[in-house]
């Protein structure tokens, strides 16, 4: 063998090479059981089965939450005899407990990503889900809903369609709400507008003309009736004057009649035939 | 068929296609000795041990330091964006798995590869390559740089990869314990067996190209600029770094 001169002179090249692979011997080693302890391969598990319409988006591997936290991992998707998804998936023991007879299980897609298996458990109290058991999973699909949206969006869009054709009712409408501003904006205005003709409108108008000559004779009569008024008002004065001078006269004549009578009444008790009105007893 | 390819591959003009047969059968002869030469044990007699150990060191010791600076930094920059990104489009979830998929199971072994063929290719050509009054090497003195360089791309590829998984946890979740669980989690989803096997599989057919390339200067002809001569080594490495992708992404299709 020809040992070529130029190689690169490294100190201790043999122990570096000897540490590099060993280091990178340990790392492997350590990363391949970190993984296998990652995967679960060293816990003792529960077994489920769950049962599910579609197992569309759900991959080994992924995990079943409880309140959010990984508790177990599919293990298995197949299909089933009865035509459904089964889905089998291991529960270390350790976290099977959060796992009751009551359990209800979720499957849920999103619009983006793959699905979601949840564990719920209402009564923490009930006995524990049993090894090996099989459960319905509830599909709660978002995107199931699109196809739901995209139908309501085409009735909604038909109406929007029907409402806006050109023999619709709202294009009639519009087409009168149309004619009507134009005939607003017309020569006879709103008056215009709400008869539609002109032959109302000159009616009208020359009922208008035919009022407002009315209110000028109306208006010559007011003012000669505040004229008789005025003079109702002298008379009314006068009036009061002389019931003002008739109460003074009143007054001054039941003073002369009370005088009169004082005069007769004196008369009568000197008067010597006066009667006797006296009766005297014996 | 013959007059197309002449086209496209100078070596088929020069030769002929039954010549560019020839040399390729020659190349793949070569490659397929040095396979079984360095999976035989008593061919690595001690000085052939200590050369390899030379080139190892030259191919991964040396660039170890700058290699894994690069790859924190990178791994740093590639989380942060990811991260952000998919915080920003609320796929907090999906980002670090991106990650690990992308950065640390795609990049990185290509990264790895390049950097040690980077430093192999001048290595071979400065002590393979035929120059005159000089014996023209032997496969004997190929298996070192074959060896050597082969197995450097595994210690880059595993020390920087395993380097980047931390650099991606402490990136999101900072020094928090907390979240180690669910990341151990995420590696075990990502890792599993069939990934963990065309990783390998990969690894090794990207140090075999690595190590048995450079080598094949031996079979150049010795006429030509030398320039010209590491320029088709590189291609042809390339091309076969290439040709072992496009079959990975084939096969992940099926």
């Amino acid at each position: 063998m020809t040992e070529p001169s130029a190689n690169p002179e490294i100190p201790h090249a043999e122990a570096k090479a000897a540490g590099l692979l060993l280091l990178t011997l340990l790392l492997v080693l350590a990363f391949v059981g970190y993984v296998m302890q990652a995967r679960g391969v060293f816990d003792d598990n529960q077994h489920l089965l769950l049962v599910a319409e579609n197992a569309e988006g759900v991959a080994v591997g992924n995990d079943l939450s409880f309140s959010g936290f990984p508790i177990g991992r599919v293990t298995r998707i197949e299909l089933g005899d009865d035509g459904k998804a089964h889905i089998h998936i291991d529960v270390p023991l350790r976290d099977a407990r959060w796992l009751r007879s009551s359990s209800v299980f979720t499957l849920e897609r999103g619009v983006v990503g793959g699905a979601r298996l949840r564990a719920y458990s209402g009564v923490l109290d009930d006995p524990q889900l049993e090894d090996g058991a099989r459960r319905d999973v509830l599909i709660g699909d978002a995107a199931s809903g699109v196809s739901e949206l995209v139908a309501t969006m085409h009735k909604l869009i038909d109406n929007v369609a029907r409402l806006t054709a050109e023999e619709s009712a709202l294009s009639a409408t519009l087409a009168n709400l149309q004619q009507f501003s134009a005939t607003l904006n017309g020569r006879h205005g709103a008056l215009g507008a709400l008869l539609g003709n002109e032959r109302d409108v000159a009616r009208v108008l020359a009922a208008l003309e035919e009022s407002r000559a009315l209110l000028v004779d109306a208006r010559a009569s007011l003012n000669k009736l505040d004229a008789a008024l005025v003079d109702v008002k002298a008379i009314t004065g006068n009036a009061r004057a002389a019931s003002e001078d008739l109460d003074a006269l009143r007054a001054e004549v039941d003073l002369n009649l009370r005088k009169v009578s004082g005069m007769v009444d004196e008369l009568n008790r000197k008067w010597p035939f006066a009667r006797e009105r006296e009766l005297k007893l014996p | 068929m013959g007059q197309p390819l002449a086209h496209l591959l100078p070596a088929i003009r020069r030769n002929g296609l039954g010549g560019w047969l020839a040399d390729l059968y020659r190349y793949l002869r070569f490659a397929a000795l040095l396979i079984v030469a360095g999976l035989s044990p008593l061919v690595h007699d001690r000085a052939t041990r200590r050369h390899t150990s030379r080139i190892l060191c030259a191919a991964a010791w040396q660039p170890l330091p700058g290699y894994l600076l690069t790859s924190i930094l990178i791994s740093a920059v590639l989380t942060r964006i990811v991260t952000v990104t998919a915080a920003g489009y609320g796929l907090s979830h999906l980002a670090l798995e991106a990650i690990l998929r992308v950065f640390v199971v795609e990049l990185l072994p290509l990264a790895a590869t390049l950097a040690v063929a980077a430093r192999a290719l001048p290595m071979a050509m400065q002590q393979l390559s035929a120059a005159p009054g000089r014996p023209r090497a032997s496969l004997r003195d190929a298996l070192p740089f074959a060896v050597g360089n082969g197995i450097a791309v595994g210690v880059l590829a595993v020390i920087g990869g395993l380097l980047s998984l931390v650099v991606a946890y402490l990136v999101v979740h900072g020094f928090s314990p907390w979240a180690l669980a669910g990341y151990a989690r995420l590696i075990g989803q990502v890792f599993d067996p069939l990934l963990a096997v065309a990783l390998a599989a990969k690894l090794a057919l990207f140090g075999i190209a690595v190590g048995i390339a450079p080598t094949t200067v031996i079979l150049d002809p010795r006429k030509g600029d030398a320039g010209l001569r590491e320029m088709r080594v590189m291609v042809r490495l390339l091309l076969i770094l290439v040709l072992i992708e496009g079959s990975f992404l084939v096969l992940r299709g099926f």
